[in-house]
């Protein structure tokens, strides 16, 4: 019981009502508001992680029934586990130092030229002009904190399912925070309809999962994960749930099929990137499939599914990351990349190595983009890589900063990053259920990792080192201001260390302390029958520890599913040998000169154009969904509203008019008329009274 | 011939309405159709009556005393009417001439 839990969301939300109800009236100094809320959810947070740590028990808090309502019953309940405190710590660490870096950021104008066409209020005062809708900005991101908070916070599917919703919105609004740009509403409705399509999956999984459980709730003696353990559930029952739960993950952390928002949403402002779309929302998937990892593991296609989808999307990413030339894009592919390699942990059972890489990666990240605009500001408002340059004697801070955030993703011993991916790579190359298909999957993870590194040190290359290809009479890029660099160097910190607390491989503080929330199955399984030991397998190679118990089932005797040192030292060896090859290549090539990319590109002109197009994707969607939904939209809109709807409207009173007109004769004003008329109708009255009801006639 | 029955007095009731009837459809002098109006009154008056004989009630002589009254208030109104119009027109009045209330 810890009653102060609620807090820790509240907070951010409190932020959010002042800054969204009165922030018009302090404007510039929102971030006073936001800020400070921000930082007492942190230090709640860290307290919150210290308390589990302590006493290795999950913190609740009951808040209020919301749907009590026969056999179906949602209590909002926040639930901290070991799992959701880590990303708590993610969550509020990289959500406090992005709101203390837009105060930086986002006090001027994004483009002052742009604005000024769409925009009058802005403009003409040129590039100093500040933002009016700064408090705006200070009040969504609060919101998107308080959401993010909640849907790792929450106890049960539909709670999370409906902060699912809210990031999402989060998500909208901040992409679209310069709406008057065309190319940031159309990102933003883009973002928002794609996944659209993925929380359709996700309801319906929700839904299936109660028709199946009869509950929504995740733990306790009657909860999903309880009652999936003990075979409630069959194993098809079990696929189709994870299936759909994994479309909801697909399309929030931006997986293959429905990954095409992700780029577009960099229409944003960088802050936002940031902390929305690297650190934290886009890394939900990854956590509602690692809550659900009882579900998953119990489903062999949904495992594959879950691991072909990742190590696809982690290569092709990383494939499409080295032609791009927006340096928020290259950022940007980069960020799918890692969350395939994420995806494919998940789906290869290395649970804890996929939430090590989110730990890492949200870290190292979030640092890229700040990085990223911390150059595009002081480049003013320039993003093509093309014109910068040798930025590093007018960007010290920045410069280091990118440098560590650049070689941590590259996965560079010692930086965070090397140690997580590492990992990842190891957990799938032994993976216990698919030990051939683990393989291949490893192999691509590694080729992904040379395309990391190379994209990587592309990216640093040309911002930083060579020349200044930019028109230096007119352009002065300046390093920016002290609030936004500490932020760099608050989170260069973490990127560089964090990864030592998964020292040794496998066997890290930060193993054991997440080894309660995917270990607790294991007991469980021991007496349940197969089906659920494949869990114990992924379990087991987590960590050591966990041997005991796994060699208790005489299958596990067999061995391969132990992480030797060797494997463990090997592929470090190996990681590291394929990141120093994808940066001495990316150093040939633009540093030294020995390779001419543009020579490259004209020589393979159809594979770079591929990759350049993003494999097509974009244009594939446009002409099998976007294009017959317009045609539908123009049939409904030409055809059905104009046409029959409208049709039937305008009908009725064209009609009207025309039988007025006819009958407007029959008013001749002739008295002699209207006598006839009253005479006529009498001797019809009296004439049917006659024939029909009297005998007269007869 | 025999007895004087409801009969006739329905046959002359019906002859005095038709004549009344074709009177205002065929006649375009106002004061004759006005005329020929309370002829049809009168015809109906005199088949309520003729009824109540039969029927041995005053309901039918009743009805008729509060119908001539009724004629008489209408007949005074209309004739007020025809009077006004034909100081504006100054000619015999003719309802074709007239197809308008307004002026």
């Amino acid at each position: 019981m810890a009653d102060w839990l609620f807090l820790i969301p509240v907070l951010p939300l409190l932020a959010f009502g002042i800054n969204f109800f009165f922030g018009r009236s302090f404007r510039y100094q929102a971030h006073w508001v936001a800020v400070p809320a921000v930082l007492a959810s942190w230090a709640l947070s860290v307290a919150a992680f210290l308390d589990i740590r302590e006493n290795d028990e999950p913190l609740s808090q009951h808040l209020f029934t919301w749907i009590p309502s026969g056999d179906f019953r949602v209590d909002v309940n926040l639930y901290v586990d070991q799992l959701t405190a880590v990303m708590l710590l993610v969550v509020t660490t990289v959500g406090l130092l992005v709101h203390i870096f837009s105060i930086g950021y986002m006090t001027k104008v994004f483009d002052p030229n742009e604005a000024a066409h769409g925009h009058a209020d802005h403009g003409a005062h040129g590039a100093e002009e500040k933002d009016p809708r700064y408090f705006l900005f200070f009040a969504y991101l609060p919101l998107f904190v308080f959401s993010m908070l909640m849907l790792v916070m929450a106890d049960n599917y539909l709670l999370m399912f409906v902060f699912w919703e809210a990031v999402g919105l989060c998500s909208y609004l901040l992409i679209g925070f310069y709406y008057w740009r065309r190319s940031a509403a159309n990102a933003a409705k883009k973002a928002f309809i794609v996944n659209r399509v993925g929380d359709l999956g996700f309801g319906l999984g929700v839904m299936w999962t109660f028709v199946a459980f009869g509950t929504l709730a995740f733990y306790g003696e009657d909860g999903v994960f309880a009652q999936a353990a003990r075979g409630v559930a069959s194993e098809g029952t079990l696929t189709g749930i994870a299936l759909l739960l994994f479309t909801g993950a697909v399309g929030k952390s931006a997986q293959f099929p429905l990954h095409v928002w992700l780029p577009d949403a960099m229409e944003g402002p960088t802050p936002v990137s940031a902390l929305i779309h690297a650190a934290t929302m886009v890394t939900a998937g990854i956590y509602m499939v690692a809550r659900s990892h009882v579900i998953f593991s119990q489903s062999t296609t949904a495992m594959w599914v879950v691991s072909a989808i990742g190590a696809f999307t982690a290569f092709m990413a990383a494939t499409i990351a080295i032609t791009q030339f927006d340096i928020k894009r290259v950022i940007a592919y980069s960020t799918l990349s890692q969350l395939g390699y994420m995806a494919f942990a998940l789906g290869t059972g290395a649970w804890i190595a996929a939430i090590f890489h989110l730990m890492t990666h949200a870290f190292f990240k979030g640092l890229l983009f700040l990085g990223a605009g911390s150059v595009i500001h002081g480049m003013h408002h320039e993003q093509d890589i093309r014109n910068m340059g040798g930025l590093r004697k007018q960007m010290p801070v920045t410069f280091w900063t990118f440098l560590i955030a650049s070689a941590a993703n590259a996965g560079i011993i010692p930086l965070a990053g090397f140690w997580s991916k590492d990992e990842i790579i190891v957990g799938s190359w032994i993976s216990e259920p698919f030990p051939n298909w683990g393989k291949f999957i490893a192999i691509v993870g590694l080729v992904s990792a040379f395309l990391t590194s190379l994209y990587m040190f592309r990216l640093v290359f040309l911002v930083f080192f060579t020349r200044p290809r930019y028109d230096a009479s007119h352009l002065h890029p300046h390093e920016s201001p002290a609030v936004m660099t500490i932020p760099l160097i608050l989170l260069a910190i973490p990127s560089a260390v964090i990864g030592f607390v998964g020292f040794p491989p496998e066997d890290g503080p930060f193993h054991h302390f997440l080894e309660p929330v995917f270990s607790e199955q294991a007991e469980a399984s021991q007496e349940a029958d197969e089906t659920a030991s494949l869990y114990v397998v992924a379990g087991a190679q987590e960590d050591g520890l966990h041997q005991e118990e796994a060699t208790e089932a005489e299958e596990h005797e067999e061995g391969g599913h132990h992480v030797s040192t060797r494997t463990t030292v090997t592929f470090g060896i190996i990681s590291t040998a394929v990141a120093l090859l994808g940066l001495f290549v990316a150093y040939l090539t633009y540093i030294a000169g020995r390779i001419d990319p543009v020579a490259v590109a004209n020589r393979y002109q159809g594979l770079y154009q591929f990759l350049y197009n993003k494999w097509g994707w974009d244009e594939l969607y446009n002409k099998i969904f976007v294009a017959p939904a317009r045609w539908l939209a123009m049939v409904l809109w030409r055809v059905v509203d104009v046409g029959i709807i409208d049709g039937a409207v305008n009908g009725v009173a064209a009609g009207i008019g025309v039988i007025s007109q006819r009958l407007r004769h029959v008013q001749t004003g002739l008295v002699a008329n209207y006598a006839l008329a009253i005479a006529l109708g009498m001797v019809v009255m009296v004439g049917v009274y006659l024939a029909a009801f009297s005998d007269l006639f007869r | 011939m025999g007895e004087i029955g409801v009969n006739h007095f329905l046959f002359l009731s019906a002859a005095l309405f038709i004549i009344g009837m074709m009177g205002v459809l065929i006649r375009r002098n106002i004061l004759i159709i006005f005329m020929c109006v309370e002829l049809m009154v009168t015809a109906a008056n005199m088949s309520l009556i003729a009824f109540g004989w039969e029927l041995n009630s005053l309901q039918g002589q009743s009805f008729a005393l509060f119908t001539i009254a009724v004629a008489a208030a209408e007949a005074a109104v209309g004739l007020a009417i025809i009077i006004a119009l034909s100081r504006r027109v100054r000619t015999p009045v003719d309802v074709d001439e007239m197809r308008t209330l307004r002026d």
